[in-house]
């Protein structure tokens, strides 16, 4: 072969490339065009349901039943979201939604969305959630349900909720399955939040006492902040990268919409996450009591599954895992998956990872 | 001058702190610095691509180092600290301004807004104690309505037993009918209680129906 004959392909391949690119490049900018003089309105949350519950701006939502279930499971799941950012995460858009793949192998499936919380929240405490909230929503599900008993599965904050709920009330709800998704349990190295929430840095109190919630972009600028680059600047170029795929952009969409769709976290409540959790680790040290009530992690003996995603940021692998050898349950297994905190739950991954792996585990433990 | 100028809780000099990012940002330098891969260097397109990864990792290289330092931590404490200052003197003055001017304040509605819910709150926990009491109600009610075929069952027998006691009495009565003085009926002399009547006084019918 002589060297003519090798640049012929290379400049033939080059040529379809460029042709290629800039076909892409003029959908890229009509697009970007288009999405900045007409932002279209993206759909979430679409699974069917009804809402059974009500309290303050919380809402207990009931999916309906899929028809084409293979199975129905005798035990409903409670999910429990975080007090930040919007539950809708969980039941993004058909195809990426947990909720609807949840409901299609037969689960009753059931979530707690707290709303956003007005001014008039400001003095919400975590007791009021844990000692009020969580067991009458967990009480309206065994009653709509019918069932004898019942899964909880939190995420993020909500698993911290769901496991100081699950330790206060493991003797007075039947509480059969517990899976915590994420959940930032031992504070004793949660990365440069130690640094930055430290109380020689940050003034909770001052905060608090100014702003009376704290407000959503204040923790979705923190959680950014985290990797700043990626966060603020690789998003963006991304997404542009991918502008001239419709399908791609969809899904863009409906993320950051999600990502920048914070609610506001209740005063009183933040100023106890930052201290009782973040500074002081009380939970781990079995030292939180909430109205007086000492929450003991050994006091679970519900079956537990705990979730890890190895690239998580947020809710670091080394937060999750210690709640394996602090509660009483004999049946509990680690899952561990390659994924960050958001990417657990939703996107490719999840349908391939979480969803199948969750599915086995709580099917097995629901009839 | 031996005192550094201090900035927040920690120390501060800027040159110091600047120092420690001096070999990240050469460590992100030449990494850009290294040759482009065999593709980019054939397609523009391609190298720019690559480029804007480098620079890309680079940057995010030198932020982790930038916001993992103590003096970062610092700084945003005080932003968080002194934007709640200026938030809260916003607010407190235009809660100022609407009281003078005779308006409701944010505090006022709030105020409002929380007796709402306190409200809600007590209508909730009516409601489930009323959803406890119907659910008892429902659980209660069954027991007895499954119980009552044997009930019923019980019932048509003691129903039949009294018929035929009745029948019997009626028999008895047609015999006894007859004679218009009767002779007095002798009462035992043991007897002291009509409860627990004598074998004598039990016997008495049977001698009567004998005397027939």
């Amino acid at each position: 072969m002589t060297t003519a004959e090798n640049k012929l392909p290379q400049s033939e391949e080059l040529a379809r490339k460029y042709q290629e690119e800039m076909e892409r490049a003029v959908k890229r900018y009509n697009k970007a065009f288009e999405l900045m003089t007409n932002p279209p309105e993206v759909p979430v949350g679409q699974s069917p349901k009804e809402v059974i519950w009500t309290r303050n701006k919380a809402k207990l939502y009931h999916y309906l039943p899929s028809d084409t279930a293979p199975t129905r499971h005798a035990v409903p799941l409670l999910l429990i979201y975080a007090l930040i950012n919007k539950p809708y995460v969980m039941d993004l858009r058909p195809g990426a939604s947990l909720v609807e793949y949840l409901v299609g192998q037969g689960f009753e499936v059931y979530l707690l969305d707290w709303g956003t919380p007005g001014p008039e929240d400001a003095g919400l405490k975590i007791d009021d959630y844990v000692l009020d909230y969580i067991p009458r929503a967990a009480r309206k599900v065994l009653r709509h349900s019918g069932a004898s008993e019942l899964s909880v599965m939190g995420y993020c904050i909500g698993a911290v909720l769901t496991s100081c709920f699950v330790a206060v009330h493991q003797q007075e709800l039947p509480i059969r399955n517990i899976i915590l998704m994420a959940a930032p349990i031992d504070f004793s190295e949660c990365g440069m939040f130690k640094s930055w929430l430290n109380p020689q840095y940050f003034n909770v109190n001052k905060v608090v006492e100014a702003y009376g919630n704290m407000p959503g972009e204040f923790i979705d600028f923190g959680s950014k902040l985290l990797k700043p680059v990626p966060n603020f600047l690789g998003t963006y170029t991304g997404a542009f990268d991918k502008l001239w795929d419709d399908k791609a952009v969809e899904g863009w969409l409906t993320m950051n919409k999600w990502v920048n769709d914070g609610v506001p976290f209740a005063g009183a409540a933040f100023k106890q996450w930052i201290k009782e959790f973040y500074q002081e680790n009380r939970l781990v040290k079995g030292t939180l009591k909430l109205r007086g009530r000492a929450v003991k992690l050994s006091a679970i003996t519900a079956n537990l599954l705990t979730i890890v995603a190895s690239q998580d940021h947020i809710a670091l692998p080394e937060q999750s895992k210690p709640v394996m050898d602090l509660v009483g349950s004999q049946d509990k297994e680690l899952l561990i998956l390659p994924a960050g905190h958001v990417g657990l739950m939703v996107g490719r991954s999840a349908s391939k990872g979480l969803w199948p792996a969750l599915n086995t585990w709580l099917a097995a433990r629901s009839n | 001058m031996s005192e550094k100028p201090a900035m927040g809780p920690v120390p501060f000099d800027f040159f110091s702190w600047m120092n420690q990012f001096a070999r990240p940002m050469l460590e992100a330098s030449s990494g850009m610095a290294q040759p482009l891969s065999a593709e980019a260097q054939l397609d523009p397109l391609a190298a720019l691509r690559e480029m804007q990864q480098r620079n890309e990792q680079a940057l995010t290289h030198f932020m982790a180092k930038l916001v993992g330092t103590p003096e970062f931590s610092a700084n945003l404490g005080q932003q968080a600290t002194g934007t709640a200052i200026a938030h809260e003197t916003l607010r407190k003055s235009t809660q100022a301004y609407l009281e003078a001017a005779s308006m409701p304040t944010r505090e006022d509605i709030t105020r409002v807004a929380a007796l709402v819910v306190g409200l809600d709150a007590k209508l909730d926990d009516l409601q489930e104690k009323m959803e406890e009491a119907e659910a008892a109600q429902q659980h209660s009610k069954p027991a007895p309505l499954l119980d009552l075929g044997p009930r019923l069952d019980e019932l048509n027998a003691k129903l039949d037993r009294l018929l035929t006691m009745e029948s019997r009495l009626s028999q008895l009565e047609d015999r006894l009918a007859v004679p218009a003085n009767p002779t007095p009926r002798p009462t035992a002399p043991n007897a002291k209680s009509p409860r627990k009547p004598s074998p004598k006084a039990t016997a008495k019918p049977t001698e009567t129906q004998e005397d027939k």
